[in-house]
């Protein structure tokens, strides 16, 4: 028995096959090497193999390697005004590698919303969003609309004057939003101008809220493409 | 050998990729997540180690300023002075302390500059105050909190006041045209020194 058999076995001992109410019907597969195969040997049709049927999982990818380097840069950056931008500067200077590491968060943020857009183009195109599959465009819709949030609460975080005056661009764009707006405004801002609450605020939506939102989403809608499978084509 | 399949080689170059990707962005990663000794210090700290604490051409005779300093375990704050007139550097054990304790302060070993020129660590010995009211006509620096008295030309040995000891001396360096404290003249005579000790700074 190879280590790995003995891993396997040792997981299935304690996890799939192991129930302690007698006559509950499991739903989990019954051994792990079952629950593998079943999660990773889903055959694929042959028209999604096609560059196009590619960008949603290019858009994931891309998302994975914003999680990493967002963590690499987080262990450098401090979000106060007096510190933002230095920590920034000595990201860019002094840590190892540290300008490639912003430099993937940066493009990796774009290629993201870009995969995301095409991949909703495509989606759109093969008419994929139709029944059944309506709740997962629905799904998808949003992980767009977080994802934007996240690029605009991302880039104020360097807190040079190009952070400053696009938030502050988009925030008044904010509220513009009839009856709430200044509301939604001020609950962004922290107060009545672009200080340091904003600076904490929109930290702790790009580092902590919408990331994990993305990725709940993320999972339900994968849940659902497995069950559903990839759509026919035109 | 056997031959292998299509979908094998694929499989084995894939599963190479990915295995060599990640050995070799290990010693990357550890570099980048490992602190750098030569990064600057964050702003308001001083890093450990000599610093440069002014420049020759803008000490004068009579001058006294105050710089931080930091030789590894806890900022602290010093003197530089350029004395006029008679300076005697070696008084080790000749220090009599109003507490009748007999330590002497460390003499000053400066490489390439005047020996008028000294510096002290301004934490009094006593309580741990910063002595800096200097009396240029005396040579005396005086700690406001008890009253303590060193006299600086003397090796900043306690001439009034509480203080059980001499402040410790500082070894300086002329580096080019600049002033460098460079570390304790004795740190032995630091672990004399109770307010020291429990301050981290041995």
């Amino acid at each position: 028995m190879g280590i790995i058999d003995k891993i396997i076995n040792f997981i299935d001992e304690r996890y799939f096959k192991y129930v302690d109410t007698p006559g509950w019907q499991s739903t989990v597969p019954q051994t792990m090497k079952g629950f593998l195969e079943g999660f990773l040997k889903k055959p694929i049709p042959d028209y999604a193999t096609h560059p196009m049927y590619c960008l949603g999982g290019l858009a994931f990818a891309s998302f994975l390697l914003q999680i990493v380097t967002g963590i690499f840069l987080g262990m450098y950056y401090k979000p106060t005004p007096e510190e933002a931008y230095n920590s920034v500067k000595f990201i860019m200077t002094e840590v190892y590698l540290g300008s490639l590491m912003r430099g993937l968060h940066a493009w990796g943020a774009n290629i993201f919303i870009a995969a995301i857009i095409l991949h909703t183009f495509r989606v759109f195109f093969t008419g994929s969003y139709k029944k059944p599959r309506e709740l997962t465009w629905v799904f998808g819709v949003m992980v767009l609309g977080l994802s934007v949030a996240t690029g605009f609460t991302g880039y104020l975080l360097p807190w040079d004057q190009l952070a400053y005056w696009a938030t502050t661009v988009g925030l008044q764009i904010a509220g513009t939003v009839p009856f709430i707006g200044d509301v939604v405004v001020r609950w962004l801002q922290g107060g009545t101008t672009i200080a340091a609450n904003t600076l904490t605020r929109f930290y702790i939506l790009h580092i902590v809220v919408l990331p994990i939102s993305i990725f709940s989403i993320l999972i339900i809608k994968f849940l659902m493409i497995r069950r559903q499978g990839i759509s026919g084509g035109l | 050998m056997k031959k292998s399949t299509r979908r094998e080689f694929v499989k084995y170059a894939a599963w190479g990729g990915i295995g060599i990707t990640t050995l070799t962005s290990v010693p990357i990663i550890s570099k980048y997540i490992s602190p750098n000794p030569d990064w600057p210090a964050p702003k308001g700290q001083i890093k450990p180690g000599p610093i440069k604490i002014a420049d020759l051409k803008d000490i004068t005779p009579g001058s006294f300023t105050l710089y931080n300093f930091n030789f590894g375990n806890v900022p602290l704050v010093a003197g530089l002075w350029y004395l006029k007139g008679k300076v005697n550097h070696q008084i080790k054990g000749a220090t009599k302390s109003t507490m009748g304790k007999d330590m002497g302060g460390g003499a000053n070993e400066n490489v390439g500059l005047p020996e008028e020129i000294v510096s002290y660590c301004l934490l009094c010995t006593h309580l741990g105050c910063i002595p800096k009211n200097w009396d240029e006509s005396k040579k005396i620096l005086t700690c406001p909190c008890h009253n303590g008295l060193y006299d600086i030309a003397n090796g900043a040995s306690i001439v009034g006041g509480p203080p059980p000891a001499a402040l410790p001396a500082i070894k300086l360096e002329k580096r080019g045209e600049e002033i460098w404290a460079i570390d304790w003249n004795d740190k032995n005579y630091l672990k004399n020194l109770e307010v020291y000790n429990n301050k981290g700074v041995i």
